[in-house]
């Protein structure tokens, strides 16, 4: 099948959907803590470089995928 | 060498205050009323007995048992008259033998006496208590002689695992009760009366009658009428093997019963924790598969999956694999290899391959077949509860006021748990099912749903927390246990209690009545025992971690925890899911589900495996899969699983695996997988393995070699030798010292051993210090994770939706005959249960389509499309249509969808839009995928 998005943006779209009904700070820090836990650093090199190539990105996301980039090396 | 029967004690045992009574002679204690026949067996004093055994209650038909005791008039039957306190009785006096023997007159006046040459001679009750009563003579003539008799009828083989030899029968009726009592189908009748009674599968024969052939019937009766054909052909067994069946997460054990070296049938163990002496088709008679001509016996190479296979050493096979595995990851990286571990593998299997990867790979690319049925599962209960397992055993279903089953089928999916669940709903507890079909526990002989909540498929989330709301809103929340015993419940009833979860608000998403909603959740919650029950259709979505929190959160609100009667219960599909799981084939967790970033739990099995180990997470499969199509994976390791046949979106899989420097799939057929492998390593079967399975009642079982192996290696060692051969020094002398290291690390089987296993005959984990003895039930006083936490379950709609292009659902399952893919039960006489995979769909659907019953039909989704035998049936609700994923020909598996749980990826399987239309002869078109051998998904 195929898709105009990455994997891992749907993903993580599928992440963000979950947690919006918390307020926009935890919101994120759930996400960025569920990618952590659960995804291989391939995956979110993957994720960083379409937030870097300025892809279509929930702001959630984006927001989430700046906290991984305090909290772990790229 | 012996039989190692199991002792009958003729009736059930009871629960009661202790009494003593005496027989002949001998003091017994046994409790009250508890009937003379299991007493006096119980200090080995054997009363004769035909209509009596001690799986099902009492009916004293035969007479044969009869007794004096002292004080009481008359002979009573053992089998029939409970004892009490100070009771004397005499099983032996010249009266009593008068009359057992003019008892056994009479059965033997219509037998035919052909013993010496009956299949049943040596293991037949008639003959034996000919025997045991000292019959010598037949006054009314024997056989033919007698006049009017049964002699003439006969043999209905129809079914293709046993004969029903009617001119053996003496209407004793353990047949007919084994199939009420035990199995619960309700397919044998007994008709006339006296020497005219007779015995039938409602009047017609065994495979055109409501007969499941799940066996009881067969393993009850007493005579050769009802009889395993391998018997017939192969004479009667002479010693025997106790193991586990290989099929679903049941655990059924079993006596494996051998003639010298060959598998004559499989006897369900009435010391099984599990089973308690049932079973179904799939393990009592569908083990054929274990010697089929296809098996795969020696180790194949090819340099390209388009080349012929070349058929090798092991020590070849093993170098070529180690030594590719290395130059890959030379070129591509350290994490460019990985491993899938299999569901249909012991522990100790599971545990080397993960090992094999974490220390030899040296990378956390370890993922199971779980991941596309119960991933959800560890994710939501551990986030709740804080442990990755279900809380109850089976047993706890007998003590059930209240049983909610959601997205499971039981009667197929887990046929003896289902006959369990039905005998406590025979037995008065209430039933509520929330499925989009009209599943077979909605309405079945003796057995009927209080509520079905037919809802749409892919709205689980909505109904549960519809559910909740009712409960969080109605007053009816168990606020002492919520206050003691969790956290987050605030919050959860601030968010529950919003309209838009109220039922009439989610009506128009679940299609279903608010009242009955209400009314559903008032009953579950008033329940003084509400249970929980749940299968695939709860995790196979793209919410399957969310509903799994969901009930969760309904369990804890209504105070249905650590106690037996109640308890969250996930079905597990394939017979070790949850030990695969639990021996640390996620890649994000050790064994014992502990994170790989968990610094003391990584820091232990460094030091005992000598090596550095990752603090990241590894590729879960559909990420093996994606990262294979973009370059960055190379290699992969497969353990028993077919993944180019059970996975979604078939086509995408097959691009990744085509596009793999190196494929080594472990198995016992050249199965789909394969045809993309570079490396063939054969499997063995489980009548050949030593090791453990675990249950889905986390109950860890022995499965022992009941043959050698026919390849002569044990899959864990092939392992081994490849880690090895890698350069990674990894060697045990046989299964236990596995499992012993398994023990030695992880904190929830400190106390498992074989040892311990053999002596106890299973174990439910935990066990440890603090329960010596397993764990039946979990979360007892506190819950793993201390508090039991609420987690808020908002509504996220499904992608897949249906639409003006594909206007219908297409939603999948199983049936009782076949397992998963059918690699197994496919070379099996199962097959004439189900030949084929059809689609059934609701009369209205086919109307308007110009479909008919038979008629071939396409279904096409966005994926792809494939065709299928059409089936009109009003189980299904309109707009939803259903297919079983037994038959690689039928290729659902080219229709499912990539889109999968959030929180877990396990793929989407029970959601896909599609259209259906009759296919109008003619050959298939080029896009349409008839006939390619790859089939649908999900266990
Ligand atoms: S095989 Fe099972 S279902 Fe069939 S008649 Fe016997 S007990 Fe009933
Ligand atoms: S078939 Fe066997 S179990 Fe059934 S009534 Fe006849 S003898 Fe008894
Ligand atoms: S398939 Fe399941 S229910 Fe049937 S015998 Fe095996 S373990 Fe038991
Ligand atoms: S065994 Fe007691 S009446 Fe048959």
């Amino acid at each position: 099948m195929s898709h105009d998005k990455p994997s891992t943006v749907r993903y993580a779209h599928d992440i963000a959907a979950q947690f919006r009904y918390l307020p926009d700070d935890e919101a994120s820090a759930a996400v960025a803590n569920h990618i952590r836990l659960s995804w291989d650093p391939r995956m979110r090199r993957q994720l960083d470089a379409e937030v870097d190539a300025g892809g279509e990105l929930d702001p959630l996301v984006r927001k989430a995928v700046d906290l991984l980039r305090q909290t772990a090396p790229r | 060498m012996s039989l190692n029967k199991e002792m009958d004690f003729g009736t059930p045992a009871v629960e009661g205050v202790d009494v003593v009574v005496t027989v002949d002679g001998i003091p017994v204690t046994v409790p009250d009323g508890t009937s003379v026949m299991r007493a006096a067996r119980m200090v080995g004093i054997d009363v004769p007995s035909l209509c009596a055994t001690d799986s099902m209650a009492a009916y004293g038909s035969c007479r044969l048992c009869v007794v004096e005791v002292e004080g009481m008039r008359g002979t009573p039957a053992a089998c029939t008259t409970p004892v009490r306190d100070g009771m004397v009785v005499h099983t032996q006096s010249e009266k009593v033998g008068k009359l057992r023997r003019g008892v056994m007159e009479l059965y033997i006046s219509d037998h035919p006496l052909d013993c010496l040459t009956c299949s049943a001679n040596g293991d037949c009750e008639l003959q034996d208590m000919a025997g045991v009563t000292g019959l010598r003579e037949v006054r009314y003539g024997s056989g033919v002689e007698a006049g009017a008799n049964h002699m003439n009828l006969l043999t209905d083989s129809s079914n293709p695992y046993f004969d029903f030899e009617k001119s053996k029968c003496i209407a004793c009726s353990r047949c007919v009760r084994a199939c009420d009592e035990i199995q619960g189908t309700f397919a044998l009748t007994l008709d006339g009366r006296g020497f005219g009674t007779t015995v039938s599968p409602g009047g017609t024969t065994f495979m055109a009658s409501e007969c499941v052939s799940c066996g009881a019937c067969v393993q009850a009766c007493p005579t050769a009428t009802l009889q395993e054909k391998s018997v017939v052909q192969l004479g009667t067994p002479t010693r025997s093997v106790v193991t586990t069946c290989a099929y679903c997460g049941v655990g059924c054990s079993f006596r494996a019963e051998l003639r010298g070296d060959e598998l004559v049938r499989m006897v369900p163990a009435k010391s099984g924790g599990a089973n308690e002496g049932h079973s179904c088709v799939k393990g009592r008679f569908a083990f054929g598969y274990a010697s089929h001509p296809d098996r795969v016996l020696e180790p194949m190479v090819r340099e390209s999956f388009t080349d012929e296979w070349r058929t090798v050493s092991w020590d070849e096979a093993i170098q070529f694999t180690a030594r590719r595995l290395l130059e890959i990851q030379k070129e591509h990286g350290q994490g460019s290899i990985g491993g899938i571990t299999s569901s249909r593998t012991t522990n100790e299997e599971v545990y080397v391959v993960q090992k094999m990867v974490r220390a030899a790979f040296g990378n956390n690319n370890v993922d199971t077949c779980a991941r596309v049925c119960h991933s959800p599962t560890g994710y939501g209960l551990k986030q709740t509860f804080g442990e990755s397992a279900g809380t109850q055993d089976f047993r706890s279903v007998d003590k059930a006021d209240v049983i909610l089953v959601i997205g499971a089928n039981p009667t197929d999916g887990h046929p003896v748990f289902g006959s369990r669940m039905k005998q406590r709903i025979r037995k008065g507890a209430q039933l509520i099912v929330i499925d989009p079909r009209k599943i077979d526990l909605v309405r079945t002989p003796h057995v009927e749903a209080t509520y079905h909540l037919p809802l749409q498929p892919s709205t689980n989330v909505a109904m549960v927390s519809a559910l909740g709301h009712v409960i969080a809103t109605e007053g009816l929340v168990d606020e002492e246990f919520v206050a003691e015993r969790c956290e987050g419940f605030d919050a959860w009833r601030e968010f529950i209690s919003r309209p838009e979860h109220s039922p009439e608000a989610v009506a128009h998403i679940t299609g279903v009545d608010p009242e009955l909603v209400r009314e559903a959740a008032r009953l579950f919650a008033s329940a003084p025992n509400g249970a929980i029950y749940y299968g695939l259709g709860v995790t196979e979505h793209s919410q399957g971690s969310t509903t799994v929190m969901a009930l969760a959160n309904l369990a804890m609100a209504t105070g249905n925890i650590g106690r037996d009667g109640v308890g969250v219960n996930p079905l597990r599909g394939q017979n070790n899911v949850q030990g695969s799981c639990d021996m640390g084939s996620f890649p994000h967790e050790l064994p014992g589900y502990r994170h790989v970033s968990d610094d003391t739990a990584r820091g232990m099995y460094e030091a005992l495996w000598g090596t550095t180990l990752l603090d990241e997470p590894g590729l879960r499969i559909p990420n093996m899969f994606d990262a294979a199509i973009d370059g960055s994976f190379r290699a992969l390791f497969v353990q028993g699983e077919d993944i180019a046949q059970s996975d979604p979106d078939i086509n995408h899989v097959h691009a990744a695996l085509a596009a793999l420097d190196l494929l080594v799939v472990q198995d016992l057929f050249v199965n789909e997988t394969a045809k993309f492998a570079h490396v063939l390593l054969p499997g063995t079967s489980f009548l050949e393995k030593d090791g453990t399975f675990t249950n889905a009642e986390r109950r860890i079982n022995r499965v022992r070699p009941v043959m050698a192996s026919p390849t002569g290696k044990q899959e864990w060692e092939i392992v081994c030798e490849i880690a090895q051969a890698m350069g990674y020094p990894m060697h045990y002398d046989n299964a236990s010292q596995i499992m012993d290291e398994i023990a030695m690390t992880t904190p929830t089987f400190t106390g498992v051993s074989f040892a311990r296993l053999d002596e106890a005959g299973s174990l439910q984990w935990p066990v440890n210090d603090d329960a010596p003895d397993g764990t039946p039930i979990m979360h007892t006083v506190d819950f793993t994770r201390g508090k039991g936490r609420f987690v808020p379950t908002p509504y996220v709609p499904s992608p897949e939706r249906s639409t003006r292009k594909y206007p219908l659902i297409l939603t999948t399952g199983r049936i009782l005959a076949h397992y998963n893919v059918g690699a197994q039960t496919r070379r099996t006489d199962n097959v004439a249960w189900h030949p084929e995979d059809i689609l059934e769909l609701h009369p209205h659907d086919a109307e308007v389509r110009g479909i008919s019953n038979g008629d071939t039909v396409t279904i096409t989704s966005r994926a792809g499309t494939t065709s299928l035998t059409a089936k009109i049936a009003e189980r299904m609700p309109v707009g939803v249509c259903y297919t079983t994923f037994h038959h690689p020909i039928s290729g659902a598996n080219i229709v499912t969808t990539d889109n999968s749980d959030w929180a877990t990826n396990c793929p989407e399987y029970k959601v896909t839009a599609v259209q259906v239309a009759l296919r109008t002869g003619g050959t298939p078109s080029a896009d349409e995928q008839v006939g390619v051998p790859v089939a649908v998904a999900g266990h």
